[in-house]
């Protein structure tokens, strides 16, 4: 392994935030997803996690010489 | 066959390989294995050893504990006798082998130990156990991620260590490539994972259900039996059908396919299922372009699944790492099985995949690429900031790579990345995330320009809490080049890097 240097100084995460200046980031994206929410007819990923795997339940993935 | 083993000579013989008389040397170690190891078996391994293995140790007399579990719960029964011993191959990249050295001085031979195979008394499946290392039979680590974990043999009390990922052939009799296929994913997370148990294959013929008739001799394993023995085991299965029922063309459900190819960037091994066949995905090798792909629609990133070239497939009627690529790819291994499966087992054919996921990873990859999309969205002013500071190209496509990873591997390389190596200047930034209260898992979206991204650079990751649900969710933090976002703050880090390390643990890492 290639020769390294360790940091001088420990520097923990709150130190990062002094003086942070506001972000509304995460707000705006969890309006829109509440948004979406309501206005989707149909939510795909919703679909997809609900989906019934019962057709699946008997299928025989691997048998022999295959 | 009437064996008597006790307390005599081990019998170890090492068998050079020369070039050009390698029939010759195969011919002996078939005779030192005592007629376990047929013509098939002999075939099997020299497609994956040929042309890199120089010497072969044999141990003609091995036990082996998963051939054990097979002979007393299965083999035994039979009228015919046969041996509960096996034989083991080693495989050594060096020619100068003996058998003095490799019991007394194994730190000689370490970098040469290439793995070994069990050979069992089954006719025609003898290849058991087998562990060798992908990057010792040719594999190129230039763009071939892939899952390893260590395995230890020793040669009469001498230790070796090999990073593979394990494999088994099915005996066609008391196993089926499903048991195979399962056997691996459960050995590769024993063996990695201490909170996982190992089991042995007749375990596995004993989990299956017996509602479709008698388990053994070889009954076809069905997903629910997949997923009753993954849940059994401590997993917590996951299933992917790309499309649902209606199959016919894979790129209207690309997000099944980016959601394979998530669980296959984090690390998982993912059991592939082709119409009556199954195979395990452990990894994938790369392009350096994006193809046919198209871009998300809301953001104009490509997901990483587009540089996918071919997945790298276990299939247990071929020597491991066969790479599985799409239909029009000549060099698809799935070709090899047009006479038998319609469609022949390619990228585009996969018809369901089972992920063994830990508990708590409850985001699916679907809803966590939305959510870090939505994220990426709000901050592309900075990312094509990031993108300028880095030396970037504004005008390549941007590459978002998606993955689950654990707080351990997360943190240890943001660790890592606080050093300062040659070629790589400390990050200072990484502390941040490495101070950080975090969940057990995170699913991270990192993105680059794509020269940087082939170059294993990000500009910009968001994190995001895998036990969260879409609506609960904020993000753990974003970085996007020397910014750092997390809750309703933000703060530029005057000394950060613009571009900082892609995290590639989950498949193995590049830069020690």
């Amino acid at each position: 392994m290639a020769e390294k240097t360790p940091p001088k100084k420990y520097v923990r995460a709150d130190e990062f935030f002094e003086s942070p200046v506001p972000s509304d980031i995460a707000e705006v994206v969890r309006e829109q997803v509440l948004r979406e929410r309501k206005e989707a007819i149909l939510d795909l990923a919703t679909v997809r996690e609900q989906e019934k795997w019962s057709l699946l339940a008997n299928k025989i993935v691997g048998a022999e010489g295959a | 066959m009437t064996e008597n083993l006790r307390y005599t000579s081990s019998g170890l013989e090492v068998v050079a390989i020369a070039p050009g008389a390698e029939e010759a040397a195969w011919q002996r170690i078939q005779t030192l294995c005592g007629g376990r190891l047929g013509r098939r078996g002999v075939d099997r391994l020299r497609d994956g050893v040929d042309g890199h293995v120089k010497s072969v140790l044999v141990e003609p007399q091995y036990v082996c504990r998963d051939y054990r579990d097979l002979y007393g719960r299965f083999y035994s029964k039979k009228f015919l006798e046969r041996s509960s011993y096996c034989s083991r191959l080693h495989f050594f990249s060096d020619e100068t082998v003996t058998v003095q050295g490799a019991v007394f001085d194994p730190g000689a031979q370490r970098d040469a130990y290439m793995g070994y195979s069990v050979i069992q008394p089954v006719s025609p499946g003898s290849v058991g156990r087998t562990v060798v290392d992908p990057f010792k039979i040719g594999m190129s680590q230039e763009g071939f991620w892939c899952l390893r974990t260590p395995f230890i043999a020793h040669i009469n009390g001498a230790e070796y260590q090999v990073e593979a990922y394990p494999y088994f052939s099915q005996s066609a009799e008391a196993m089926v490539c499903a048991h195979a296929a399962l056997w691996g994913v459960c050995r590769y997370l024993s063996a990695r994972y201490p909170a996982y148990g190992e089991i042995h294959p007749y375990n596995l013929i004993e989990m299956t259900n017996p509602s479709l008739g008698r388990r053994a001799p070889y009954r076809g394993m069905t997903f629910s039996d997949y997923s009753e023995i993954l849940s059994a085991f401590g997993c917590h299965p996951q299933i992917v059908m790309p499309g649902g029922q209606q199959q016919e063309d894979w790129t209207r459900d690309t997000e099944a396919f980016q959601d394979v190819y998530a669980y296959v960037e984090s690390g998982f091994p993912v059991l592939a299922s082709f119409r009556g066949h199954v195979v395990t995905l452990i990894g994938h090798t790369c392009r350096p372009g994006v193809a046919d792909h198209k871009p998300d629609a809301g953001t104009r990133f490509f997901n990483s699944f587009a540089l996918v070239k071919r997945f790298i497939a276990v299939d247990d009627n071929y020597f491991p790492y066969r790479l599985l690529g799409y239909r029009s790819d000549p060099d698809n291994y799935g070709k090899a099985f047009a006479k038998v499966l319609d469609p022949v087992p390619a990228i585009e054919s996969l018809y369901a995949a089972v992920v063994p996921l830990p508990e708590k990873a409850f985001l699916t990859p679907g809803r966590a690429r939305k959510l870090a999309y939505l994220y990426l969205k709000q901050i592309r002013s900075k990312i094509d900031e990031a993108v300028q500071g880095a030396g970037g190209d504004a005008g390549e496509p941007l590459i978002a790579r998606l993955f689950l990873t654990s707080l351990v591997g997360f943190k240890d390389r943001k660790r890592l990345a606080c050093f300062d190596r040659p070629g790589f200047p400390a990050d200072v930034m990484a502390q941040f995330a490495l101070d950080l209260n975090l969940p057990h898992f995170v699913w991270v979206m990192q993105v680059s320009p794509l020269t940087l991204h082939n170059q294993g650079w990000c500009v910009a990751e968001v994190v995001l809490d895998a036990s969260a649900n879409e609506y609960e969710s904020q993000p753990v933090y974003i970085r996007v080049g020397r910014t750092l976002i997390r809750g309703g703050q933000e703060k530029v880090v005057s000394a950060g890097l613009w571009r900082f390390l892609q995290y590639t643990h989950n498949l193995g890492e590049r830069d020690g």
